[in-house]
């Protein structure tokens, strides 16, 4: 496998609704993870239609990250920009902006699944934000392109900010989800996965396949 | 993708020449499955005038379906082009004590609406014309909406070719949107799918037509399966071949049939009854492809027949006698119900 970027989640005290917070300062302290990245692969398309998708899409190119956990809880913080934001669909902007995070079910899984949403064997869970509801992240599972399943409940938190062009959104869950167990990935202090992030460009009609991605195997280390 | 193979396929025949444009259509189907939140712009049967820009404004323009097979690149229709539910200024009007200065509008100002151009039509008087075009989804048999869907959400029953939406399986991609050539799927903005008409399934596995062809006072539409020889959609579209689809060059071979309209004669600059028809061929080999002269002209010599005191089956089988006996032939489905049940729409 090649260099593998490594996100490492740190280990805090704050509790929840300090660690929510987009604004709040400690996350500047953190280590950042920039991800570059490309548009998805049309020919992995399940549908011919939209492999035949004419225009440029996959317009958000980076995105900053940073993670952190205090036992309980652990959180993302996703920054990135766009040309032009939205928040909620109208009659000029029939989509909206949204942000993923790709967390495989097992540890171990192979980072081809990643690329795939999932498979057979290895299931994927996907935290996913939106723009029109920015404090209601659902919680998604899937095994394979076209067969995400958004779960009835979800135990997903987030907080979002828009400065300018500047989206900054913190994701977060309890680490250990009994109550989910089939449908969420079970994290806990000490474990190494893969994660992977997707983001779509609401002005650009960007949604489902049609989105940003990170092609790229990254590491999520949760600090013991 | 060639076509979708089912055991049968689900039809409908609307004979032009009967439309009246009164919209009951419309109505039944719309106090039937578009009333809640979210559906209220929606029109699943839409009757217009043509020629015209229909809706949503300017559909035939949007692109979609195949050519060559190969799935065009569509435009996304939204709520103004498809006319939104207007707002009417009832509380100023009526309770505002403005009554006599202002009048009934509606507010915002109305941009398009599903019959926005109703009987404009085309040409000069005293040869202008025009006809009414009633559309529902074609549950066709290459269906560009189900192609287009990465969910797989949409599918295609094989009891009756009916294409239903997954409510819970879409995801309002509106991909199908898109991909429609015909622009007859909606998007509820409440509950983030995508909908349109269902062929009144739930009433088909009764053994009853749709609402649209049962409310019609125009009795132009006939309801049945393709593959019934005894029954009159096998008859008017595979028979006597007089019931043709609207653009076939779309691709998607569709399963609502139309019997084309015939036209009043022009008149000359002395008023004079010419041979000539006001509706132009051309133009209606603009809407149902290069057959459509050939219908007219069979349409024409039957009614000859009628008219010599002959005998005609096709148009009896078009004027249909006995209502609503010759119009609807469906045989109750088996096990149907399941699937709505199941909270299919
Ligand atoms: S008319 Fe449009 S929505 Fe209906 S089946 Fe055909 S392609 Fe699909
Ligand atoms: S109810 Fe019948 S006659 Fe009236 S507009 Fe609809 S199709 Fe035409």
């Amino acid at each position: 496998m090649t260099t593998v970027n490594t996100i490492i989640s740190k280990r805090t005290s704050y509790n929840r609704g300090t660690l929510l917070d987009p604004a709040g300062s400690f996350w500047e302290g953190l280590p950042s993870l920039i991800i570059t990245f490309l548009p998805t692969p049309l020919g992995q398309q399940p549908s011919l239609y939209v492999r035949y998708v004419d225009k440029e899409f996959g317009k958000v190119k980076k995105i900053d990250m940073r993670s952190v956990h205090n036992g309980e809880d652990i959180f993302f913080k996703l920054e990135w920009f766009v040309d032009k934001p939205v928040t909620k669909i109208t009659e000029g902007t029939p989509f909206v902006d949204g942000a993923g995070i790709l967390i495989p079910m097992k540890h171990d899984a192979p980072h081809t699944i990643m690329v795939s949403m999932g498979s057979e064997a290895y299931e994927v869970n996907a935290w996913y934000w939106r723009a029109d509801e920015p404090d209601k992240p659902r919680n998604i599972w899937a095994k394979g392109l076209g067969t995400t399943i958004t779960s009835k409940q979800s135990y997903l938190f987030s907080k979002a900010l828009l400065t300018g062009n500047r989206w900054s959104v913190v994701l977060g869950r309890k680490m250990q989800l009994p109550e989910q167990q089939d449908q969420a990935v079970q994290l806990v202090p000490g474990i190494k996965s893969l994660i992977s992030f997707a983001a779509w460009d609401g002005a650009n009609q960007e949604r489902g396949g049609i989105k940003a991605f990170c092609p790229a195997p990254i590491e999520l280390s949760i600090e013991a | 993708m060639a076509g979708i193979k089912v055991k049968h396929q689900a039809a409908m025949v609307l004979d032009l020449n009967k439309c009246m444009g009164c919209q009951t259509c419309s109505i039944a189907c719309k106090r039937l499955w578009t009333r809640e939140e979210g559906m209220e712009y929606m029109w699943w049967n839409t009757v217009n005038t043509q020629p015209g820009l229909g809706t949503p404004k300017g559909w035939e323009t949007m692109g979609g379906g195949f050519k060559n097979g190969i799935p065009q690149k569509g435009q996304l229709p939204s709520i103004d082009e498809f006319g939104s539910n207007w707002e009417f200024n009832f509380e100023e009007v009526y309770y505002s004590g403005k009554g006599q200065k202002t009048y009934l509008k509606p507010n915002p100002a109305a941009k398009w609406g599903m019959n926005w151009d109703e009987d404009e039509g085309a040409g000069e008087w005293p040869n202008s014309y025009f006809f009414y075009l009633p559309r529902i989804c074609n549950h066709c048999t290459h269906p560009a909406c189900l192609e287009a869907c990465p969910r797989k959400a949409i599918y295609k029953r094989e009891e009756d070719g009916i294409v239903l939406i997954d409510q819970s399986r879409c995801k309002g991609y509106r991909f199908c949107m898109e991909a429609c050539p015909y622009k007859k799927i909606y998007f509820n903005e409440i509950k983030n799918v995508s909908q349109k008409c269902i062929f009144c399934y739930p009433r088909i596995e009764q053994g009853i037509t749709t609402a649209c062809s049962r409310q019609c006072p125009g009795r132009i539409r006939f309801v049945g399966y393709l593959d019934d020889e005894d029954g009159p959609i096998y008859k008017l579209v595979k028979k006597w071949q007089v019931a043709i689809p609207l653009h076939p060059e779309y691709g998607t071979e569709p399963n609502v049939y139309y019997v084309p309209p015939l036209s009043s004669s022009k008149l000359d600059a002395d008023f004079k009854i010419t041979n000539e028809p006001r509706i132009p061929l051309e133009y209606l080999e603009s809407l149902f492809g290069k057959d459509v002269g050939k219908i007219i002209e069979t349409l024409k010599a039957e009614r000859q027949k009628k008219v010599d005191g002959g005998k005609s089956e096709i148009l009896d089988t078009l004027i249909g006698y006995r209502w609503p006996k010759d119009f609807f032939k469906i045989p109750k489905g088996k096990g149907g119900v399941t699937s709505f049940q199941k909270g299919t729409l």
